[in-house]
């Protein structure tokens, strides 16, 4: 079975475009896959990435890829990294899926995630938050 | 939406090559099996198999081997990171020892002890085993860390294995968990 996506999310691009995961997840540009498949030829692209909740809109998780900021309901936390370096977007849903012996009883939890990923003098160096 | 998933179970005799069970529920998406039920038989309850009442354990035997796995299909970018954890709630009663081992290879309807990591406590999901994936069948011959189009797990086996003293009856409840990333 599949879920109900609870977060949105939103790419907005240097160009000053931007991209919108539709409720189904399906691409609108690639020919399988997901919304984030159609994003994989313009990540290089990306200055913010965020997640919006479908049930309340003031609810808004994002990640500038410009600075490593991030800013969780109108506040802003800085990164704490050296300026300069460019940031790799992460994004995911973490999907726990558990199943009762002895029962037909399934459950699932899922955590989206978001964030970025950098080199820094050979290391990687990846920061991200979630909701739930 | 997101990726779909579907929990499945192999069967019977070993057929194929790579070999995998002749009985598959949930293969490709067909049904579900949520039968979780280590017992004296190889079937799978929710496929007309038997139930666990009918299909004691002897004490001082083992269960046969349990060919869990999932199938993912639908909207999905990248399925990675997979863990699985035979055991994230419940706890086993005395001379009870529930073992779990992910693989590409099918225990063909066996109760021959199943050698691999120890559930009888509970494992948290982030300390589970890692889990790869094939677009072929849990039984594919290179798995990869990744999934980018419908698929599915290893074989995540598990056999509970018995010994005197244990106490009649039912078991505890055991919650068996998979957790993978997707986008």
């Amino acid at each position: 079975m599949s879920y109900t996506l609870k977060y949105l999310f939103t790419a907005e691009f240097a160009d000053g475009t931007s991209y919108r995961q539709t409720p189904d997840d399906t691409p609108r540009i690639a020919d399988h896959g997901s919304s984030f498949t159609d994003l994989s030829s313009r990540v290089a692209d990306i200055v913010s990435f965020s997640l919006s909740s479908v049930a309340d809109a003031a609810q808004v998780l994002s990640v500038d890829l410009r600075d490593g900021s991030f800013t969780i309901n109108g506040l802003r936390f800085p990164a704490q990294t050296p300026h300069g370096i460019p940031f790799q977007l992460v994004y995911f849903r973490q999907v726990t899926r558990s199943l009762v012996s002895g029962s037909s009883e399934e459950s699932i939890h899922v955590s989206y995630h978001i964030g970025w990923r950098t080199a820094v003098t050979g290391c990687i160096y990846q920061q991200t938050v979630s909701v739930e | 939406m997101s990726a779909t998933f579907t929990w499945c179970e192999d069967n019977g005799a070993a057929t194929g090559s790579p070999s995998h069970g002749t009985t598959r529920t949930g293969f490709g998406g067909s049904g579900s099996t949520t039968d979780v039920n280590w017992k004296s038989v190889d079937n799978c309850t929710n496929n007309s198999g038997t139930a666990y009442t009918a299909a004691r354990i002897t004490i001082g035997q083992n269960g046969f081997v349990k060919n869990t796995y999932a199938f993912l299909s639908g909207s999905f970018n990248t399925i990675l990171s997979g863990l699985w954890s035979a055991n994230t709630a419940g706890t086993l009663g005395s001379n009870l020892t529930l073992i779990g081992t992910v693989t590409s290879t099918y225990v063909a309807a066996s109760t021959a002890t199943l050698s691999g990591t120890t559930f009888t406590t509970t494992v948290p999901i982030a300390s589970g085993l890692a889990v790869n994936f094939s677009t072929t069948g849990p039984e594919g011959s290179l798995p990869t860390a990744t999934l980018t189009s419908a698929g599915y797990s290893q074989y995540l086996q598990s056999q509970l294995q018995t010994a005197a003293g244990a106490a009649a009856g039912n078991t505890a409840v055991i919650t068996l968990t998979i957790q993978y990333n997707e986008n």
